[in-house]
């Protein structure tokens, strides 16, 4: 995950087949809207 | 893969509890101190601060480890940059509780005036300081944005008797001029108190960061009435 957010500059979250959150690669690694996309990036599932 | 941090931050979360506890146990003696004039309770004050950076130095420490360890990010990384700082905000907490209870050691026990401590609000001011340290453990353990963000207008009473302080010490020098040393230092523990205030404002601030990822430092301080 960590070369996701060194190469890109947006970045799309899945889950299951549906997009869940689609945003700046910053916004979404410093604070993601979606609690899913937040709960996928710490580690908490996935 | 991401290595799950929740262990990491529950231990760390307790650590910085811990330090709080400690910080508010200083201040709270080294007010005690100045209100009875102990100098033993001073010397506690000042024996234990070596205990509050102690726990500093090991809370940056395991804020670096979990860094390097675990990249850490979203709320993660704003919990860990946000314990970074208020670990030092609550640092120079415990060194002004230190230095109130210096204070009392370098005081003489009969140059001290308790009519002029009420009509300087001391103990009104100690009182609000103490409750905000409260209020700032309460609300970064219950994540409460409005706990937090309350902090900052609660400050504005510490800053307006610090502010009249200064006055009626002025006054009070000028008609007893053999405690001029005793009230210069007394005015070194109303700043101390008053940067207690910001610093824990400052922690509030954090906490804001840390649950919404909302800047508030810089930004004009509300206005209102205390309640």
């Amino acid at each position: 995950m960590q070369q996701a957010a060194r190469v890109s500059d947006m970045t799309a979250f899945f889950y299951l087949g549906a997009m869940v959150e689609y945003d700046y690669t910053k916004k979404i690694f410093t604070n993601p809207s979606k609690e899913e996309t937040q709960n996928y990036i710490t580690g908490r599932f996935g | 893969m991401v290595k799950f941090i929740e262990s990491e931050i529950t231990s760390l979360k307790k650590e910085l509890n811990e330090m709080w506890s400690m910080v508010y146990n200083q201040m709270a003696k080294a007010s005690d101190a100045v209100f009875t004039m102990n100098k033993d309770l001073a010397q506690q004050v000042i024996g234990r601060e070596k205990r509050v950076n102690a726990y500093e130095l090991h809370i940056d420490s395991d804020v670096e480890d979990i860094i390097a360890l675990y990249n850490p990010v979203a709320i993660d990384l704003r919990f860990v940059l946000a314990v970074l700082k208020i670990n030092t905000n609550l640092e120079r907490l415990g060194d002004f509780a230190e230095g109130i209870a210096r204070f009392v050691l370098r005081t003489d026990n009969n140059s001290v005036n308790t009519e002029l401590f009420e009509e300087l609000r001391l103990h009104e001011m100690v009182e609000r300081v103490l409750l905000m340290l409260e209020i700032s453990k309460k609300a970064f353990n219950e994540e409460n944005i409005d706990d937090a963000m309350s902090l900052i207008s609660k400050d504005n009473l510490v800053d307006e008797i610090n502010a009249q302080a200064s006055t009626i010490l002025t006054q009070y020098i000028a008609n007893h001029i053999d405690e001029t040393k005793m009230c210069l230092d007394l005015v070194g523990v109303f700043r101390k108190l008053e940067r207690s205030g910001d610093h824990i404002t400052n922690i509030g601030e954090e906490i804001v960061f840390y649950i919404e990822a909302k800047v508030l430092k810089h930004h004009d301080k509300h206005d209102e009435t205390d309640d």
